[in-house]
């Protein structure tokens, strides 16, 4: 008899240490979890517009040279789902695919941008820039 | 207690965890495109620069009479103006080529420093403004031509900022300077090797052909050539007026070529093992051209 009521208070945690001891993990998981949701890219950040720019540019280039007239082609490797538009510019002209990005407020278009060479119609290859927005 | 304990070592674990995963995530994502993006534009934009060549006839004695009428032609002469059309690479290496410096004596000097003759310095010039004006403010392109690593000839052209010390991307693109590579039955012994790597680094800093053709004329580019030949005479300490007195340029370059022979042939002999091995490290025939590309927002770190 003895023994068994020693035994049964060794096993016992006081109740306000078992409780702060509780409060304690759920803070820490909460900030684990809060951090996490933090740090992973959401889908509406700038994750396509690099892969996009990339397909775009594989379309509409021959030979590292890009003609403007292929501009059109871009929407064939818009992902799915998702509205692409393209700007190519040089110091004195400006292409699109004919469409716009979005510029009002609670639309989000991911944007990348890169040097490309524009061949011109008087057979020049000028520097210029490729942009490409997507969004839905 | 013991729960008290196991809490403790949960939230160790926990925020362990967390920080992990902040250092993990925070690090940058790599964007490899950009540097290889202003390579290939670099490799395929045309260009067309515009440049005088009265930097080297403001160093040409007047009272040589050997340089002609060069040395006599006004420095605002529209007979001095040049236009040259290329790929910007192209144009990179042309400069880098054109301005290559010679250091024989002197081992200490860099050769990149000081350039055999300045008749390149405008189109060097001219070249750096049209790639700048196109690369932007968060590139850096360097052009540089060696014969072989730590060679007495050579030359470099830099455009652009300098890069920070991190979050650089970095492409290299290779244009040929015209002459032809190092077969494999020249580089048998370093004497023979020697003497390819010298006859195609004289090759480079004066093309026989063009040289030639200008030499026969009588505009004020036939001077600057004579001078370039005058300075490689200074530097080599041979002497090229029989083989120039007939415009003789194959024969001049073989001479200029036999003077640098042994010290190229020394420098392969002590930096190398064998002559394959020198062979492989040759670079008389390209130019290499460096893209290191960064964020503005790593700039401003």
């Amino acid at each position: 008899m003895r023994n068994e009521t020693g035994a049964a208070e060794r096993a016992q945690t006081s109740p306000i240490v078992a409780l702060v001891a509780l409060f304690a993990v759920c803070a820490g998981l909460s900030l684990y979890a809060t951090t996490l949701g933090a740090v992973t890219p959401s889908e509406t950040t700038n994750e396509l517009a690099e892969p996009t720019l990339d397909r775009v540019y594989g379309e509409i280039h021959g030979g590292g040279v890009v003609s403007p007239v292929s501009l059109v082609r871009a929407d064939r490797v818009a992902p799915d789902g998702y509205r692409v538009a393209v700007v190519l510019t040089t110091q004195n002209a400006r292409w699109t695919n004919g469409r716009r990005p979005p510029r009002d407020a609670g639309v989000d278009a991911d944007s990348a941008t890169r040097p490309v060479s524009v061949a011109m119609g008087d057979g020049d290859v000028e520097w210029g820039q490729l942009r490409v927005w997507v969004w839905r | 207690m013991n729960a008290a304990l196991d809490a403790v070592v949960c939230l160790l674990l926990v925020s362990a965890a967390v920080v992990g995963l902040v250092t993990v995530e925070q690090s940058p994502t790599p964007n490899l495109g950009q540097a290889d993006a202003v390579a290939d534009a670099l490799a395929t934009t045309t260009a067309q620069v515009n440049y005088s060549l009265a930097p080297g006839v403001r160093v040409l004695d007047d009272a040589d009479s050997r340089y002609g009428n060069a040395a006599a032609t006004p420095l605002d002469s529209p007979e001095l103006d040049r236009t040259a059309h290329g790929s910007l690479a192209g144009l990179l290496a042309r400069a880098a080529t054109g301005t290559a410096g010679v250091s024989l004596d002197s081992a200490d000097t860099d050769p990149q420093a000081v350039p055999l003759t300045r008749t390149r310095a405008d189109f060097r010039r001219s070249v750096r403004e049209a790639v700048r004006a196109r690369t932007g403010a968060t590139a850096r392109i360097d052009a540089v031509w060696r014969p072989y690593p730590d060679a007495s000839v050579g030359s470099a052209v830099g455009v652009g900022p300098r890069p920070p010390t991190d979050g650089v991307h970095t492409a290299t693109l290779v244009v040929p300077t015209g002459v032809e590579p190092i077969s494999a039955s020249e580089s048998n012994g370093f004497e023979t090797l020697g003497r390819a790597v010298a006859d195609r680094t004289v090759q480079v800093l004066v093309p026989p052909g063009p040289a030639h053709v200008t030499l026969r004329g009588d505009d004020p580019a036939a001077g600057l050539v004579r001078y370039r030949y005058a300075r490689l005479e200074a530097e080599t300490n041979t002497s090229l007026s029989a083989p120039l007195a007939t415009e003789d340029t194959d024969a001049a370059n073989a001479r200029v070529a036999d003077a640098l022979a042994p010290q190229v042939t020394a420098d392969l002999r002590s930096r190398y093992d064998t002559p394959t091995a020198a062979a492989e490290s040759v670079s008389v025939s390209s130019v290499r051209i460096v893209v290191r590309t960064w964020s503005p927002s790593a700039e401003a770190r």
